[in-house]
């Protein structure tokens, strides 16, 4: 029995194992390792994959589940945070170049740490996840002009922040 | 700008990006941490869970094993008592006449096989007067006797062979069934000049899907048309929030939503012809709001317990017509 769950689970996850996994990587960046917050959503989606009515549904079941893991986190490191965004604007200020290849994601997850929670998020299940403005207000239960408003201010704030960041280092170098 | 070029390169970066963990990788890790989750560990996990967010739950549940326990420890203490558990004496309930009845009528069962020999000789005289109850000391005694004979000679009368025709009746020229004669059947319903009834459905917090799915069944057989943005939320196994759009032929246009409700309550009145006539509902409350016709528009929102925004009861219908 348990082992037919899990192979139902797995060939449900395997599709969209990619995806998960970059939002997980975009959204947790700072926050918690991103491979623990793949392993305890997986765990948890798998206790509760009876509450899933719909397998076409099973990326925004898990990323609504790795969504209220990371939030708990969240709570919990509070007062780390503190430390983690001064060490990040550090981080982004000592960044060798962020157009290098290698470096291009990981200077775009350091950039959108710096903006609001729910504009982070709404804009990684846009741009990166690749999911429907309704999808996404269904994730973040709120409406679809919300989300849209989200998307809009995220994409102006993170322009602001990569225009700064792009002086700063054409100042440091001459 | 140069900005928003360099975002959308970004962008296009991290969706192309190959992912750092394989599918590989993270199904193993996953299928091993399993049988720790579903073992021992889970149990661990679902003790501190049980713990930490329930402690109503956890008291309620041992106060119940503990009620359980009490009843079932006092209920083998007292197996022995149980041939007699009301205050109340065998002589006050055994007739006077019984015991000479079972000595007469089962040679077997005598005063002599069911006593001690210690006290056969002589106590058995005192045992007998001491069993007759004062309020009968003159009651002569009565020997049930067993009418046998009467018994017998009431015999049931032989039962008569039962026979049955199985053989059909052909029709002589044909060979073929006889046909039966045709009978009109009338197929018109009764014209009930005024028929009215009315109907409830209730679902609580803790029905499941189903019973959702039930309601949404019920209300499309009601006539009613849901609208595709009606929808529900289940939290923690319960449903915490319901938002049903209804509409009907007849103009109805109503949004009925309502978060952490203990129940909801839909009542209909059926009209003549068994058609639904208006509507009504409660969630929390005691009584029911005023019949709703089905050419209203509205909406109605209902905000139950301490974690929801909004105040209970929000009232907005406008009754058009």
């Amino acid at each position: 029995m348990s082992q037919k769950k899990q192979q139902q689970f797995l060939a449900l996850y395997q599709p969209v194992h990619e995806r998960f996994e970059r939002f997980c990587r975009a959204r947790a960046y700072a926050d918690m390792p991103y491979e623990d917050l793949i392993h305890e959503s997986l765990l948890i989606a798998y206790e509760k994959l009876e509450n899933l009515r719909n397998p076409t549904a099973f990326l925004s079941f898990l990323i609504g589940i790795s969504i209220r893991v990371l939030s708990n986190a969240h709570k919990k490191n509070k007062r780390m945070q503190w430390v983690d965004h001064e060490t990040i604007l550090n981080q982004i200020a000592g960044q060798e170049d962020p157009m290098e290849q290698q470096n291009n994601v990981r200077f775009l997850h350091q950039v959108l740490k710096q903006l609001p929670e729910a504009q982070r998020e709404a804009l990684i299940l846009f741009e990166i996840t690749g999911f429907h403005i309704k999808e996404i207000a269904e994730i973040q239960q709120s409406s679809e002009s919300a989300v849209k408003q989200r998307l809009a201010r995220g994409r102006k704030a993170l322009a602001r922040i990569v225009k700064n960041e792009l002086s700063l280092k054409s100042e440091e170098k001459p | 700008m140069k900005e928003d070029k360099l975002l959308d390169n970004l962008w296009e970066a991290a969706r192309e990006e190959n992912p750092q963990a394989s599918y590989e990788e993270v199904a193993k890790k996953f299928q091993a941490a399993l049988p720790i989750a579903a073992g021992a560990g889970g149990m661990a996990w679902f003790g501190k869970y049980l713990s930490l967010n329930n402690i109503v739950l956890v008291s309620s549940l041992s106060l119940v094993t503990l009620a359980t326990w009490w009843s079932l420890s006092s209920h083998s203490n007292t197996s022995s008592n149980r041939v007699n558990p009301l205050p109340v004496k065998n002589e006050e309930i055994i007739p006077p006449v019984a015991l000479d009845t079972v000595e007469q009528s089962n040679p077997l069962i005598s005063s002599d096989t069911l006593r001690s020999p210690e006290i056969q000789d002589q106590q058995v005289p005192e045992i007998k007067e001491a069993l007759v109850p004062a309020q009968y000391p003159d009651t002569p005694s009565q020997e049930l006797v067993l009418l046998e004979e009467e018994i017998l000679a009431e015999q049931t009368p032989p039962r008569q062979e039962l026979k049955i025709d199985s053989h059909a009746v052909l029709e002589p020229e044909s060979g073929e069934l006889p046909k039966l004669p045709k009978v009109e059947l009338d197929h018109t319903l009764p014209k009930w000049t005024h028929y009215q009834s009315d109907f409830t459905f209730v679902i609580t917090k803790n029905d499941g899907e189903a019973k959702v799915q039930e309601l949404f069944k019920q209300l499309w057989d009601w006539g009613f048309l849901l609208h595709t943005k009606s929808k529900y939320r289940f939290h923690k196994s319960q449903l915490s929030y319901l938002f049903l759009w209804l509409k009907h032929e007849n103009g109805l246009d109503f949004k009925l939503k309502g978060e952490g409700f203990e129940r909801l309550e839909l009542h209909v009145r059926l009209g003549s012809q068994g058609l639904v006539e208006t509507f009504s509902y409660r969630f929390n409350q005691e009584e029911f709001t005023k019949d709703i016709p089905l050419n209203c528009v509205g909406y109605k929102t209902y905000s139950y317990g301490p974690g929801f925004r909004g105040m209970s009861g929000k009232t907005s219908i406008n009754i058009e017509n």
